[in-house]
């Protein structure tokens, strides 16, 4: 196994994992229709959305891995920063849209 | 004997005692990669454990809020002195805990290198800065869940 691969490929699964949930719990709080998918899917919309990451999660490990060419320290430490920089982010617009919600923003 | 291990405070309790014991190993593996002798064993040992129990926190924590939460504990929130700790923060947690999974993994796979390729590879800094995000993020989640709890218990009208 080829691991500074997998820990690029990984990464970069997280980064796109992390963005997914972010985007999807956004949008689905604004159109029921999605939300109503995503309940249909498993029961609940939350348990559809873990469903949903962790298999994304694992095909983009698993593409990235068999796809990527000349991984290198740039690379894995750029690729390690892109997920720390988009869980800080995610859980800021996470944060702040709820609040919004329930602050009557929007 | 299924009753009472899917009760909701075994349930509440396996989440976070699960939890604690993730925060703790990636503590420890915090301390393994500071340490320069890169003590592999160790290494991978907190960061499987870390990984094992974080799963098994999102698991039973996860069981618990579809099961439970929602038919039991959120109507009493929103109907009290503290709507916003449902509103904001549980809604919050719940999604942010979901991020905890593939970090923590990626953390693992960090461990699993040989001495000789991570040295190589320069990647010290943003090792030890993921896995103070996944414990940061544990504990922040950990409080988030105690003024839920908090919330439930002591903000009814």
């Amino acid at each position: 196994m080829d691991k500074p691969k997998l820990i690029y490929a990984s990464s970069i699964a997280s980064s796109v994992a992390i963005l997914f949930v972010t985007v999807i719990t956004i949008v689905a709080e604004f159109k029921a229709p999605l939300k109503d998918w995503l309940k249909s899917l498993s029961g609940h919309h939350w348990t559809s959305k873990g469903i949903i990451s962790v298999l994304l999660y694992l095909s983009i490990v698993f593409l990235v891995y068999f796809a990527a060419k000349g991984v290198n320290s740039k690379k894995i430490t750029g690729s390690l920063w892109g997920a720390i920089i988009m869980t800080v982010l995610g859980s800021l617009a996470l944060f702040v849209f709820f609040a919004g919600h329930h602050l009557g923003w929007y | 004997m299924w009753e009472i291990f899917l009760s909701k405070p075994v349930l509440i309790g396996l989440h976070l005692a699960f939890a604690i014991i993730g925060i703790d190993a990636f503590l420890w593996l915090l301390g393994e990669i500071k340490n320069d002798s890169w003590r592999k064993t160790r290494l991978y040992r907190s960061a499987i454990i870390g990984v094992v129990a974080f799963v098994l926190s999102w698991l039973s924590g996860g069981y618990y809020y579809v099961k439970h939460y929602g038919s039991s504990v959120k109507p009493i929130i929103q109907s009290g002195l503290a709507p916003w700790a449902h509103n904001i923060i549980m809604e919050t947690k719940e999604h942010i805990f979901l991020f905890i999974i593939p970090l923590s993994l990626t953390a693992l796979f960090i461990a699993m290198l040989d001495k000789k390729k991570f040295e190589e590879l320069n990647i010290k800094k943003v090792f030890m800065i993921l896995v103070i995000l996944v414990v940061g993020l544990g504990l922040l989640i950990g409080a988030m869940g105690f003024m839920i709890s908090a919330a439930a218990r002591w903000g009814v009208k």
